[in-house]
């Protein structure tokens, strides 16, 4: 297995493997609509996820004449990707800080209310 | 005379982008195989085929599908970048081999020692005997965290003809260290 470097990227195709289950497939198409991802950008982060052992690939099991269109490469979640997602999940978390900031309140004396 | 130069050049310039629209899918189709020969020889059929179904579920019109693939062709110097790493990796593995070979069944698999993967070979099986072969030495060496089929064709000596070969590497949770 390779080491993976966490990008936000990364963490943004994490988080929609993490959201699915290990039990769900998705296929490239799918991942980009759900992650904003363009093409591009998509395929190299897969590959470095299924490098590193996060994710698994293989083909659909349909016979292409059956469904009327080309076998699709699906894409599907590890034991191991859970665990080393959520752990990358939660590093980002601590890294970002508190995104629970409050707005600034009006200030009642612009009002003469104070 | 001249509304009629701007009727004929309306009409040709509608017959040209018609013409060329209905080019769109198989352009798109050619710059994808030629994408897919920049990558490690390895993986070139997975990507192209994997390309080619995605172009064809796309939602949208010919302007979508160009738009799509010329992003996927952006992306395909770095994917290069990231297979050809991993390949030299496994390559790295593997010229540390002091496993024997192993049979089980009726196929022969290597076991990689001091690393994480079992590398089997299972060249010139169909499909459902390669999935049969990975499950019987999943069964011998636990959980199974990684999968990585490459298929390619290897030449035939003095035959003249390619066979489908078909090479996995399964990927455990902890290091395999017993044989069969």
């Amino acid at each position: 297995m390779t080491e993976l470097r966490i990008t936000v990227q990364v963490l943004k195709v994490i988080r929609v493997f993490l959201a699915r289950g290990l039990e769900d497939r998705t296929y490239g198409l799918q991942l980009m609509q759900l992650t904003g991802l363009k093409s591009g950008t998509l395929y190299p982060i897969l590959a470095r996820l299924e490098q590193a052992g996060w994710i698994i690939s293989e083909w659909e099991a349909v016979k292409p004449s059956d469904v009327g269109r080309p076998r699709r490469r699906n894409y599907k979640l590890t034991g191991a990707g859970q665990a080393a997602g959520l752990e990358a999940m939660q590093e980002y978390r601590q890294l970002a800080g508190p995104t629970t900031a409050q707005p600034p309140r009006p200030r009642l004396t612009a009002w003469g209310l104070a | 005379m001249t509304i009629v130069y701007w009727a004929f050049g309306i009409l040709a310039a509608a017959a040209v982008t018609e013409e060329f629209l209905g080019w769109v899918p198989a352009l798109c189709r050619l710059v994808l195989r030629r994408c897919a020969n920049r990558l490690p020889e390895h993986s070139r059929s997975r990507y192209q085929e994997e390309w080619t179904a995605e172009l064809r579920a796309l939602p949208g019109g010919p302007i979508s599908m160009l738009i799509w693939t010329g992003r996927t062709r952006a992306g395909v110097r770095q994917l290069a970048s990231v297979l050809r790493q991993a390949h030299e990796h496994r390559q790295t593995i593997l010229d540390g081999v002091v496993g024997q070979q192993f049979t089980l069944d009726d196929f022969d698999y290597y076991l990689v020692a001091g690393s994480y993967e079992v590398m089997i070979d299972i060249t010139a099986l169909s499909p459902a005997q390669a999935l049969e072969a990975e499950r019987l030495v999943t069964a011998e060496y636990g959980e199974l965290v990684g999968v990585d089929r490459a298929e390619f064709l290897e030449p035939e000596p003095d035959e003249g003809i390619y066979e489908r070969s078909v090479w996995t590497t399964l990927i455990f949770a902890d290091p395999p260290t017993c044989a069969s």
